[in-house]
């Protein structure tokens, strides 16, 4: 149970009906006073000065690591704060030392921050790249990835779950998989870790990549946590060091090593205290909240004619993300629409997933709804009730 | 490692021998909150983050755990951000680890009173001390003082340092990262009760303190004027009870 008055944290859906979680999540006001605390209170740089600011600073970022840690049940590994998902998985890509013809496995469901960087390392450095098309309700079927992972895999980056349908892929299976084949697993978990209890243990990864902006925290912040820190840094620079001399340098361990340059501070600061926005929640709450509210948006809008659905079913593994078209209408009319006459916010087009849309034969792309903790009934009714004005007078 | 075996020539009556001896660790730790040094302490290596914990504790600088924000322990530092970062510590000093060297950010007008009304068997305090005192590493220094909590007819916890008050300061951590009580608890020590141990129990709230040693003028007198239990020479089933004798029970 979601305490209702956890929406007056959010002074954005007072304005408006916000059903576009799935691109950025709002961010509460105690996240947004852990960032104006920083700069009211003690800004100063991390990781260089002595004075005490530049102490409290150093250890509000260090802890916002361990808070994240905690968060994803990643007690081992190496924890690095990034821009987002898409830095997270190009770092990776990067920074990973690879053979012409290593193979990587990825799936036609990716959103392109998790395609484009192995297609990049596919057309110059020879990598085989296999994608796997997942079935018309994006669900993927392990078989497939026994198939495609050969022994000589390197890599399997798969979503945790989709951004335009919606459905949950079997990483764990996919994880044995991999483990079984000597391949390592990289999980996009930026739709996932908002959302549900997500801990890299059970699901068995070697790379979980996720952004901050989606689950509370503010923009600009992401998150790479790796089972063991085995790829190059993808900036060197100041703070990233041991030691440097005129011939050489040392780099240094732990986060650091991979946060070169001043980072976000007040970003980590925000995104730590949005995570334990999330705990005081409760992840098992929010999903089962989440759950609940997607089937009522599922119903109620699969019934309208001239709508198409597309994903998988309310019963299925699935997050609140709703694709749906209007027959007659482009996605973006119907979005538009949806803001003018009902201050509905949804996100509508391709949702950076060229491939997928084709694949499910709607080149133009969906109407996207997204849930998060905050969302309620009366959002999802009133999405309802629109999109149903909409469908009767196209 | 709470020591390490030194060389060591054992001089006797009858000659002397070149050995080894196991010798108690001692390392200065410096506590800092919110980026101000509050203390530099010299105690035994193990377990800094309680200890940092029921320093700021036992001295009144956090009245609890939900005040600290981050605890980060490095090598010879423990630093605490607390929730409220404006809170500001005075001066630094340092703590010795044994005894006369402490002093304290209290006023010693103005500790609390213990309100408890908690009773103890005269011999559960001395059994229990037999307990606390067989422990490996105090038989082994020698050089290692031994605390225990004790509470619902057992003892709770132990810590060790190479200073009673760095061990009870321990034992005031784990009860706060435990959440128990410390109305229902009391203390046992093997070193003498000195003022600053009396002053501890007041501020954490415990009751009563026993120790297998002396206590002072200093310590009793704090303990009478603030309603503490003051035990000295716990010794073969026989204890002198200095003050607020009603909280010992017998039969």
């Amino acid at each position: 149970m979601i305490p209702p008055a956890i929406r007056e944290d959010f002074p954005i859906l007072s304005e408006v009906c916000y059903l576009d979680s799935a691109a950025t999540s709002l961010s509460p006001e105690p996240v947004l006073a852990a960032m104006a605390e920083f700069e009211h209170v003690y800004r100063a740089n991390v990781g260089r000065g002595v004075h005490r600011l530049a102490q409290v600073a150093t250890q509000k970022y260090w802890d916002a690591h361990q808070k994240v840690r905690r968060f994803i049940g990643a007690g081992g590994g190496e924890l690095v704060f990034t821009r987002n998902t898409t830095e997270a998985i190009n770092m990776v890509a990067l920074g990973l030392p690879w053979k012409k013809g290593d193979r990587v496995v990825t799936t036609l469901l990716e959103h392109h921050s998790n395609l484009l960087p192995w297609m990049r390392l596919r057309d110059r450095q020879g990598i085989d790249l296999a994608i796997i098309t997942p079935g018309a309700d994006g669900t993927l079927d392990p078989d497939d990835f026994r198939e495609a992972v050969t022994p000589g895999t390197r890599l399997v980056a798969v979503t945790h779950a989709s951004n335009v349908l919606g459905n949950l892929v079997p990483v764990r299976e996919i994880g044995e998989i991999c483990r079984d084949r000597g391949a390592l697993l990289l999980v996009d978990g930026a739709q996932s870790v908002p959302h549900l209890p997500v801990d890299v243990g059970e699901l068995g990864c070697d790379f979980l990549c996720f952004s901050g902006h989606k689950m509370l925290g503010p923009t600009g912040t992401g998150v790479l946590w790796m089972k063991r820190p085995v790829i190059e840094p993808l900036l060197l620079g100041g703070g990233s060091v041991e030691q440097v001399t005129a011939s050489g340098y040392t780099l240094t361990k732990g986060y650091a090593r991979y946060e070169g340059g001043t980072p976000n501070i007040a970003g980590a600061i925000g995104l730590a205290r949005a995570v334990e926005y999330l705990e005081a929640i409760g992840m098992e709450d929010a999903r089962k909240h989440e759950q609940a509210l997607t089937k009522r948006m599922l119903d109620g809008i699969s019934g309208i004619g001239g709508v198409t659905v597309y994903g998988p079913r309310a019963e299925a593994d699935r997050i609140g993300v709703v694709s749906f078209t209007v027959k007659g209408l482009h996605p973006h009319e119907v979005a538009e629409m949806l803001d003018n006459e009902a201050d509905i916010m949804v996100r509508s087009g391709h949702h950076c997933c060229m491939p997928l849309v084709t694949r499910l034969g709607v080149p133009d792309g969906t109407v996207r709804a997204s849930l998060h903790c905050y969302s309620n009934g009366d959002d999802v009714e009133r999405l309802i009730g629109a999109v149903d004005g909409i469908a009767r007078g196209a | 490692m709470m020591y390490r075996d030194l060389p060591c020539t054992k001089v006797n009556p009858e000659g002397t021998e070149e050995t080894t001896d196991p010798v108690a660790e001692e390392v200065p730790v410096t506590v800092t909150v919110n980026g101000r040094q509050v203390a530099t302490a010299m105690i035994s290596p193990e377990g800094l983050e309680e200890f940092a914990l029921g320093f700021l504790f036992t001295e009144g600088i956090i009245k609890g755990r939900e005040e600290i924000d981050s605890i980060q322990v490095e090598k010879g530092s423990v630093k605490v951000i607390t929730k409220n970062l404006l809170r500001v510590v005075g001066p630094r000093r340092t703590i010795l680890s044994g005894c006369g060297g402490s002093s304290s950010f209290l006023d010693p007008a103005k500790l609390p009173k213990v309100g408890s009304d908690l009773t103890v068997q005269a011999e559960e305090i001395s059994r229990f001390m037999k307990d606390l005192l067989r422990s490996d590493i105090h038989q082994l220094t020698g050089g290692v003082h031994v605390v225990g909590l004790c509470g619902d007819g057992r003892i709770l916890s132990t810590a060790y340092d190479i200073g009673r008050h760095n061990a009870l300061d321990r034992l005031a951590g784990q009860a706060l990262i435990r959440g128990i009580d410390p109305g229902r608890t009391w203390v046992l020590s093997s070193g003498r009760i000195s003022s600053e141990m009396t002053r501890k129990c007041l501020v954490a709230g415990i009751p009563l303190i026993a120790s297998r040693g002396a206590t002072t003028t200093l310590a009793v007198s704090l303990a009478e004027k603030n309603g503490l239990t003051v035990i000295g020479f716990v010794r073969g089933g026989g204890m002198n009870v200095y003050t607020n004798p009603w909280r010992v029970t017998r039969g």
